[in-house]
C-alpha cells in the first residue's frame, strides 16, 4: 500500500513538474523568438506564428506608453471577467445609418483593459462580431486578445483603463481578426516579418 | 484633342490629361467586328485619347489617376512629413498624398487647404498603410485600402446624380486596393467629408473635424461619448507627431 502511494505521489510530481516545464519552455521559446510581443501569460494559446504576424511591416519595440502606437501586443485574459460590447450612438440622420463601437473589455487587479475596434462601425457589422464571439468563447477559460496601444486614462481608487485599438483575439477555438487574413501569416510579404523559428512559415510555400 | 467642340477647352487642373468634360483613356487593342471587306474581323491598336464623358462633368478614371501620378508626383514640394509612425513602410506613400492633396486643393479650392500630414495621420489610423486590408471579407460594403473606402462611398464618388455635385472618381473594388487610386478617392471622400461635418456643426468645419466624421466619431464627440474621443485618439496622435515634425 505504501508502494502504491509513493508511486502515485512520484506519478504526480513528475506530471505536475513536466507539465510546468513544458509551459515555461513554451513560453521561453515563445520570448526568444519575439521577447516583446506578449504582455503576461498566454494559457498556451499562442504560438509562433501568432506572434510572428503582429511583427509585419512595423518596428518592434518593448511596450511602452506613448512610444509605439504601430506594434499589437498580445495580452490573454480569464472569459470571466472579460465581454463584446456593441455601444450604440444611435440612428445617425446624416448618413442614414445606426453606428456605433464594437468594444472588448476585461477587468483586473489594476483596473480596465479596453480594446475598441477603428472608427464607429454600422451597428449591424457590430452584431455580426458579437455572434463571432459567442461562438469562439463559448465553454472557453481565457481569451487572448491582440491590439496596438492607445491610451491610459486614471478612474477612480488608483485604477486605470488601458486602451487599445482592437486587432484580434484568439481562444482554443480559433483566430478571429479585425481585418481579413490578419491571423495568418501568409498575407504579408516575408521580408517584413519576424518570422518562426522554423525558418520560412508553410505559409509561405 | 476632340473635334468640333466650339468653345476652348479649358482642363480641371494642369495636371489633366483632357479638356473638362473629357477622360483619358490609354492605348488599348480595339476589336474591329468582321465585315463584307474583312470577315473575319480584326485587332487594332486604339491609341492614347480623350473620350467625352456623356453627361459633360467633370470625371476621373483609374487610367488618368494613373498618368497624373507617373508624370507629376515625383517632385514635389509639399510633401507630408517624412516619419514613418512605427510602420515599417510608413513614409512610402508620401508621394502620393502629397499629390492628390495639391490636386484636390487646387480644384476645389476650400477656405483652409487641406494638409497632407493629416491625410497621412488618417491613413496610419485607418489601415496602417497596409494598402491590401479588407474590414469583413464577407461584408460586399466592407472598406478596403490605405483608406479605407466601403463600397457604398466607392459608388457615391462615382454617381453624378448623387450626394456629390462635381468631380466624380470612377474606380472598381479591386482598384481600391491600388494605393494611388485608394488615396485620390479617399482625399476626394474626405473633401465631401468636410461638407458633411460642416451641415451637423452648423458651420465651416476645420480639417480635423472632417477627419473625425471621415471616422464616424464626429457625431459621437458631439454627445460627448467617451468611446468617439479614445477611437480618435491615435489619429491625433499621430498628427501631433507629424505636425510637430514640418514645424
Amino acid at each position: 500500500m505504501q508502494r502504491l502511494v509513493g508511486l502515485f505521489i512520484y506519478s504526480c510530481i513528475f506530471l505536475s513538474g513536466s507539465w510546468a516545464y513544458t509551459l515555461s519552455t513554451h513560453l521561453e521559446q515563445l520570448r526568444e523568438r519575439y521577447p516583446y510581443g506578449l504582455i503576461g501569460e498566454d494559457y498556451s494559446l499562442l504560438n509562433e506564428e501568432d506572434l510572428a504576424i503582429n511583427t509585419c511591416n512595423v518596428e518592434v519595440t518593448p511596450f511602452s506608453k506613448n512610444k509605439n502606437m504601430a506594434y499589437s501586443y498580445w495580452q490573454c485574459f480569464s472569459l470571466k471577467n472579460t465581454e463584446m460590447r456593441c455601444d450604440s450612438l444611435g440612428y445617425d440622420l446624416l448618413i442614414k445609418k445606426e453606428t456605433g463601437y464594437m468594444e472588448i473589455s476585461t477587468q483586473d487587479k489594476g483596473g480596465t483593459q479596453s480594446y475598441l475596434a477603428r472608427d464607429a462601425m454600422d451597428m449591424q457589422s457590430c452584431r455580426k462580431w458579437l455572434q463571432v464571439w459567442r461562438e469562439k468563447t463559448q465553454n472557453e477559460k481565457y481569451v487572448c486578445l491582440s491590439g496596438s496601444y492607445n491610451t491610459t486614462s486614471n478612474l477612480q481608487n488608483d485604477k486605470a483603463e488601458t486602451n487599445w485599438v482592437f486587432d484580434k483575439f484568439k481562444t482554443r477555438k480559433g483566430c478571429e481578426s479585425f481585418f481579413v487574413g490578419e491571423c495568418r501569416l501568409q498575407k504579408h510579404p516575408a521580408k517584413t516579418c519576424i518570422l518562426p523559428r522554423n525558418g520560412r512559415h508553410t505559409a509561405f510555400r | 484633342m476632340t473635334k468640333g467642340t466650339a468653345f476652348p477647352k479649358v482642363k480641371v487642373h494642369p495636371w489633366r490629361m483632357c479638356p473638362s468634360g473629357e477622360h483619358w483613356v490609354v492605348t488599348h487593342p480595339l476589336h474591329i467586328p468582321p465585315s463584307t471587306k474583312n470577315p473575319a474581323g480584326s485587332v487594332t491598336t486604339r491609341h492614347e485619347h480623350c473620350a467625352r464623358n456623356p453627361s459633360g462633368k467633370d470625371q476621373l478614371y483609374a487610367d488618368e489617376i494613373q498618368e497624373i501620378d507617373k508624370r507629376h508626383f515625383s517632385d514635389l514640394k509639399n510633401k507630408p512629413c517624412p516619419l514613418t509612425l512605427g510602420f515599417k513602410n510608413g513614409a512610402e506613400f508620401d508621394d502620393i498624398i502629397a499629390g492628390w492633396t495639391q490636386y484636390w486643393n487646387e480644384v476645389l479650392n476650400p477656405d483652409q487647404f487641406l494638409d497632407p500630414s493629416l491625410v497621412k495621420a488618417l491613413i496610419a489610423s485607418e489601415s496602417s498603410f497596409d494598402p491590401m486590408i479588407l474590414a469583413n471579407k464577407k461584408d460586399s460594403n466592407s472598406a478596403r485600402g490605405l483608406m479605407q473606402i466601403t463600397n457604398d462611398t466607392r459608388k457615391i464618388l462615382a454617381d453624378e446624380r448623387g450626394e456629390l455635385k462635381d468631380h466624380y472618381v470612377t474606380v472598381t473594388k479591386k482598384e481600391l486596393n491600388d494605393p494611388n487610386l485608394n488615396i485620390c478617392a479617399g482625399i476626394r471622400w474626405l473633401f465631401q467629408k468636410r461638407l458633411l461635418a460642416a451641415a451637423r456643426l452648423g458651420r465651416a468645419a476645420t480639417w480635423v473635424e472632417a477627419a473625425e466624421e471621415y471616422k464616424g466619431d464626429l457625431g459621437g464627440l458631439l454627445k460627448k461619448n467617451e468611446k468617439s474621443k479614445k477611437d480618435v485618439s491615435p489619429f491625433l496622435d499621430h498628427l501631433e507627431k507629424l505636425q510637430k515634425c514640418s514645424d
